[in-house]
């Protein structure tokens, strides 16, 4: 390939152009911005030549990504889709940028054209007469590497192999940061994907555990048995119902007190339940599981007929209080060794109203 | 009563919803467990209601079940332990999660079954999720 005009470059002498010191300075701050706002690792770069181009008059970039050992090219400028194609991955070792990588060190080759060096062949394929190479680091990770070439000097000067090894610096960490959010990202996926499969398998095997107590009412022939599997297959319902709300919870310690019974009532009672909660109380889920269980027995055993149950959720002196309605006050349904070792675990009292039950919760087991 | 068909792989939770909505007073026209022995089903029976979980056997997928059944006019509830946060097809009802309250299986069937109609409005019960 011909070269363009020619120019030597002197590596010392006064600086000629006054206003370059502030316009360097201008342009770090303009891709430092551009950096720290990038999605895009591949159009980071290219956004960055763009910039920087006509100031340090450059003629190619080459930006390399390391993967599985190898660099890949990731994105690139001034070259023919042949010569990118030719360069599209390099061996660690392999060409100035396969040796900065592999290195971890800055490259500068100056006089490429001049060079029988058969590791500029590449680059002096693609017509340059520099060439600097900078791997991307971040701290001791190589991320890839990034090349400048121009044709149409033999070299770089300082000021300016310094002003492209401050731009590579930042450009290392931005990739760095579009990284890591990536594995974030994947992580938090993965996270997600594993959360799912366990609540799946906890629901599905909390189903069969019903089903299988379920199942076995059929086929049994004694009453007493029959309603005392009943029992246990609706408590186990009562039990993975009171669940349902942490798992749409982003606080798994402390459950809703009126989510919770609204789920657990959801089919676990005749007819419809409704909860009303003025005192937005929560408790840990073990106390809201004891609750809800409860809740079930008071309504399944001892619920007034044809009328409608309800649920009013109140805070109080001392703690909360839960008043069901559409239960006999007189009934006996929370005085068994089942609601008695539930009320204890919860500190709580059951006490007798006009229209039904309240059970009163000390705040020392609320969470 | 309602013709239902049950899409469920794991037989004991297919047993348990039989049991309950058969005593209910619906008739199961069969369990499926897989694509092709739901259309089947649905084929050589007629359906007013399918309930269909997600994950059914040899990796079949309970959505894409429910997107085929919708599509012959059947509506559709999900019952699964993970519902698909929306619907393939606006005969898709609802999804009911697991462990499904047996107490609002007849509930459920027949809301669906009204909201698949465009009846008059009906009282949802709490354990199906509608996607309307």
């Amino acid at each position: 390939m011909a070269l363009q005009q020619h120019v030597e470059i002197p590596l010392g002498g006064q600086t000629v152009d006054p206003e370059l010191p502030q316009r360097r300075l201008a342009l770090v701050a303009e891709a430092a911005e551009g950096l720290l706002a990038a999605e895009d690792p591949a159009r980071m770069v290219d956004e960055l030549f763009g910039l920087i181009q006509s100031e340090l008059r450059l003629d190619v970039f080459f930006n390399y990504r390391l993967e599985a050992g190898r660099l890949v090219l990731e994105a690139h400028g001034g070259l023919t889709p042949e010569q990118a194609a030719a360069g599209a991955e390099l061996d660690l070792g392999q060409a100035v940028c396969g040796c900065a990588a592999r290195d971890r060190q800055r490259f500068h080759v100056t006089g490429v054209q001049q060079s029988e060096d058969p590791l500029v062949a590449f680059v002096r394929d693609v017509g340059l007469d520099a060439y600097a190479c900078t791997p991307l680091l971040h701290g001791d990770r190589l991320i890839g590497t990034l090349g400048f070439g121009r044709k149409w000097a033999d070299r770089f000067t300082d000021d300016e192999l310094s002003f492209l090894h401050t731009l590579c610096h930042f450009v290392a960490l931005a990739k760095y940061r579009l990284m890591v959010e990536q594995e974030l990202r994947a992580g938090i996926e993965q996270r997600d994907k594993l959360l799912g499969e366990l609540n799946h398998r906890v629901r599905n095997a909390l189903q069969l555990a019903v089903s299988v107590v379920r199942l076995e009412v059929t086929s049994a022939e004694d009453r007493a048995f029959s309603d005392a599997l009943l029992r246990a297959a609706d408590r186990i319902e009562v039990i993975a119902s009171a669940h349902r709300p942490l798992y749409a919870s982003d606080d798994p310690s402390t459950v809703a007190v009126a989510d919770l019974l609204t789920a657990a009532g959801g089919g676990s009672i005749d007819g419809p339940l409704t909860v009303k909660d003025g005192a937005g109380a929560k408790l840990p889920i073990e106390q809201g599981v004891a609750l809800a269980l409860l809740v079930h027995t008071a309504f399944a055993e001892g619920g007034v007929p044809d009328q409608p149950a309800s649920v009013q959720i109140a805070e109080q002196p001392g703690g909360t209080g839960v008043t069901l309605t559409g239960v006999r006050p007189e009934t006996d349904a929370l005085s068994g060794r089942l609601a008695r070792a539930l009320l204890r675990q919860l500190n709580g009292v059951v006490e007798p109203g006009a229209d039904g039950l309240t059970i009163r919760i000390s705040n020392a087991t609320k969470g | 009563m309602l013709n239902l068909l049950i899409v469920e792989d794991e037989a004991l939770i297919a047993m348990m919803m039989e049991d309950a909505l058969i005593s209910r007073g619906h008739r199961v026209v069969g369990v499926a467990d897989t694509l092709p022995s739901a259309l089947d089903l649905a084929g050589a029976h007629a359906i007013d209601l399918a309930l269909c979980d997600v994950r059914l056997a040899n990796g079949d997928s309970g959505v894409e079940v429910a997107t085929r059944l919708a599509q012959q006019g059947i509506p559709v509830v999900y019952v699964s332990g993970n519902c698909p946060a929306d619907a393939p097809h606006p005969l898709v009802i609802g999804c009911v999660n697991k462990p499904v309250p047996v107490a609002a299986l007849h509930a459920t069937v027949l809301a669906a079954c009204r909201i698949a109609k465009a009846d008059e409005p009906v009282a949802v019960p709490p354990a199906l999720t509608l996607y309307r």
